[in-house]
């Protein structure tokens, strides 16, 4: 069963929705558990040839003459970082939903999963051409995420700038999550991209784009377009402009392609109307690349 | 033509159409907050807002135009009036039996109409049927009454040989619509008519034709009697010698007169036509000349000039009216003219100066006034309209 983002957004509780999307993901998927050495206990079990001798628990031996395995599940060291764009253009909205309800419940699913197998994760957000800090990657940091997502407003916009991100300086092996439109004035979303690409760190774009922006299905007729990140206003006939607008959004699209095809860097395209698990599932089938 | 008149007034209505035009054009689109703007096309920005002034300016020429239109418009109409709407509509006809007889519909129509029908002369009881008169003015009297009609129209019924004609234009202050009826003389005689030696004869029949009557039955109160008619030509040019002879081949073909070239030249005595290209120097008598290529006063009777050679190239051997100019001068020649008494609706009408005329003219250089103006201003429109694709 897929559910339809409007469907989510209607719930307005980013935990259940984020659980709902990632348990409608895993049905018909196997949930293997992986057990292996780690600080946290979880069971014992006998020894069997084959089990590693170092983790026979020899002070319970000592007390009870077995030989047991202590086993702990696998700890994660996987450094997760949603980078979530807050610039005014989130705001589109189709049908009811919005851009930027789209990607707070893609991201928490996404969280609700990192949760799940306790990665550490922290949210920035994107916005005036600076990030943002909100969650850092401490502890109960699903929780916080859940709250900052669900306060975050997207207003402003990101700017042509490049600015100095000390945050990606880091030399951690990390998994970066980003959210955003793409739209940029010059290629500003496409550098700040390509000066993150780096040996250790592995970046997932989602590109959320709307039907009306993907393929100008808008009705015939006159529309007063208004800028979101400005005051900017153009009054057209849709008729008028629709081939030039598909042609230059194609444009833009395959230059986008072309230029984000880096490697350790995967973008996936989605529609507003696509449900989030499908996207998430796109994610999580698709063959990490060879670097 | 008044500014208030009604139908102007109804045409100034279309004004709304630019005004609609203009208010439904800038009504605003409907809003979309939008993200992907870089890839909207940069057009018109210009039409974008509000009332601008280029805008209004373009307005109010595009209603003057209109307005102009209506005005034209009007005028075309107000000539030929699609409905007569509270004008008094006088009705005068000659009491005539066949006058009445051939108009009686129209008159039936007015009665119905509610517009009065008055009768000019002695009432006579065999016609009282046909059209019951309001009025009957007497005959002398007639032209004077005129004078004293109120009434913003008159239609006048009256035959083509009708006696009551005034001696003098009169100037009457309405318009005057005439119906005439070309009326036959029961009593016309043919006056004279050619005996033509084969049993048959030549005459100018009421109507002012000439006719060919085969039986020799027609009654005249002169018969000339005419014979084979000998003519002589002295062109040398051999395509005006064929003119020539091919028009006397019509000319018997259509009215059987015999006419036959005289071998003999100009000095025979036989002759009774001939064509030439210069003046004669002495006229024979009994003789006509044909003077080809001159222009001007004959100086002797039987002289009759023509300012065209007989060439293939002229213009009336083009036209085909050669022989009718050749057969109008012999037929004068022999006598036989035209007596009709019929008036045609041109002479009827100059013994009247009725307003109409005078204000149609009058009205002329105001409509081309107004034509000129539509143009321009269509001109100024379009050069407003067009830079910015409105």
């Amino acid at each position: 069963m897929t559910h339809q983002a409007l469907e989510l957004i209607r719930l307005n509780n980013l935990q259940l929705v984020a659980k709902i999307v990632s348990d409608a993901m895993w049905t018909g998927l196997h949930w293997g558990k992986r057990i292996g050495s780690g600080t946290e206990f979880e069971q014992y079990k006998h020894y069997e040839p084959g089990d590693d001798p170092k983790m026979i628990d020899w002070k319970l031996f000592a007390r009870s003459n077995r030989y047991q395995v202590r086993e702990s599940n696998i700890e994660s060291h996987l450094n997760i970082r949603f980078l979530v764009d807050g610039s005014g253009s989130m705001n589109y909205k189709e049908d009811g939903v919005s851009r930027l309800d789209y990607v707070k419940i893609l991201a928490a699913s996404l969280a609700y999963l990192g949760h799940q197998q306790n990665d550490k994760m922290s949210l920035f957000v994107l916005q005036n051409g600076q990030m943002e800090m909100k969650v850092p990657a401490k502890g109960h940091s699903f929780q916080r995420i859940l709250v900052q997502l669900e306060s975050l407003k997207a207003e402003g916009k990101w700017g042509n700038m490049d600015p100095d991100l000390p945050e990606l300086n880091s030399r951690q092996k990390e998994l970066i999550f980003f959210f955003s439109d793409l739209f940029q004035i010059d290629e500003e979303w496409i550098r700040l991209i390509q000066s993150m690409v780096s040996n250790k760190r592995e970046i997932i774009i989602f590109q959320i784009l709307g039907d009306h922006e993907l393929d100008f299905s808008l009705k015939k007729g006159m529309y007063r377009f208004e800028d979101l990140e400005s005051n900017r206003t153009v009054e057209l006939q849709t008729k008028q402009v629709a081939t030039a607008y598909r042609k230059s959004i194609s444009h833009f699209l395959t230059d986008l392609d072309r230029e984000l095809n880096l490697p350790r860097v995967r973008l996936f395209r989605c529609r507003l109307s696509d449900p989030v698990e499908n996207i998430l599932l796109a994610y999580l089938t698709s063959k990490q690349k060879k670097s | 033509m008044s500014l208030a008149h009604p139908l102007w007034l109804l045409g100034t209505l279309a004004v709304l159409i630019p005004l609609l035009i203009h208010l439904w054009s800038q009504k605003r689109g409907k809003q979309v907050a939008w993200a992907a703007m870089k890839f909207l096309p940069q057009v018109d920005h210009l039409r974008s807002r509000g009332w601008r002034l280029n805008h209004i300016l373009l307005l109010l020429v595009r209603c003057a135009m209109i307005m102009l239109l209506s005005l034209i418009l009007t005028g075309l109409f107000l000539k030929n009036p699609p409905f007569s709407t509270d004008k008094k509509i006088i009705h005068l006809v000659e009491t005539d039996s066949q006058l009445l007889a051939n108009f009686a519909f129209e008159l039936e129509q007015a009665k119905t109409a509610g517009e009065c029908v008055y009768g000019i002369g002695q009432k006579d009881n065999s016609f009282e049927a046909i059209a019951d008169f309001d009025k009957i003015i007497s005959a002398p009297h007639w032209i004077s009454a005129l004078h004293e009609l109120e009434a913003d129209e008159v239609h006048l019924y009256l035959s083509s040989t009708s006696f009551l004609l005034p001696k003098q234009p009169i100037d009457l202050p309405y318009p005057i619509i005439f119906h005439v009826y070309d009326k036959l003389d029961q009593d016309f005689v043919v006056q004279k008519k050619l005996q033509l030696p084969n049993n048959q004869s030549l005459f100018i029949s009421q109507s002012g034709e000439l006719t060919l009557d085969e039986s020799n039955s027609v009654n005249a109160i002169k018969n000339i009697p005419i014979s084979k008619l000998y003519y002589a030509h002295d062109f040398t040019i051999q395509e005006e010698i064929n003119t020539i002879h091919s028009m006397i081949r019509s000319i018997e073909e259509v009215y059987d007169l015999e006419l036959e070239e005289a071998g003999e030249g100009l000095n025979s005595t036989r002759i009774k036509l001939f064509f030439t290209d210069q003046q004669p120097e002495k006229v024979e008598t009994e003789v006509l000349y044909f003077v080809f290529g001159h222009v001007g006063h004959p100086s002797h009777p039987q002289i009759i000039q023509l300012a065209e050679r007989p060439h293939p190239s002229s213009k009336w051997v083009k036209d085909g009216t050669l022989p009718e100019r050749i057969l109008d001068g012999l037929l004068q020649h022999l006598g036989l003219e035209k007596q009709s008494s019929q008036l045609s609706m041109a002479q009827i009408k100059a013994h009247f100066n009725t307003p109409s005329e005078t204000k149609a003219s009058n009205s002329f250089p105001l409509k081309t006034f107004l034509f000129v103006l539509l143009i321009i201003f269509t001109g100024i429109e379009r050069s407003m309209a067009i830079p910015r694709q409105l």
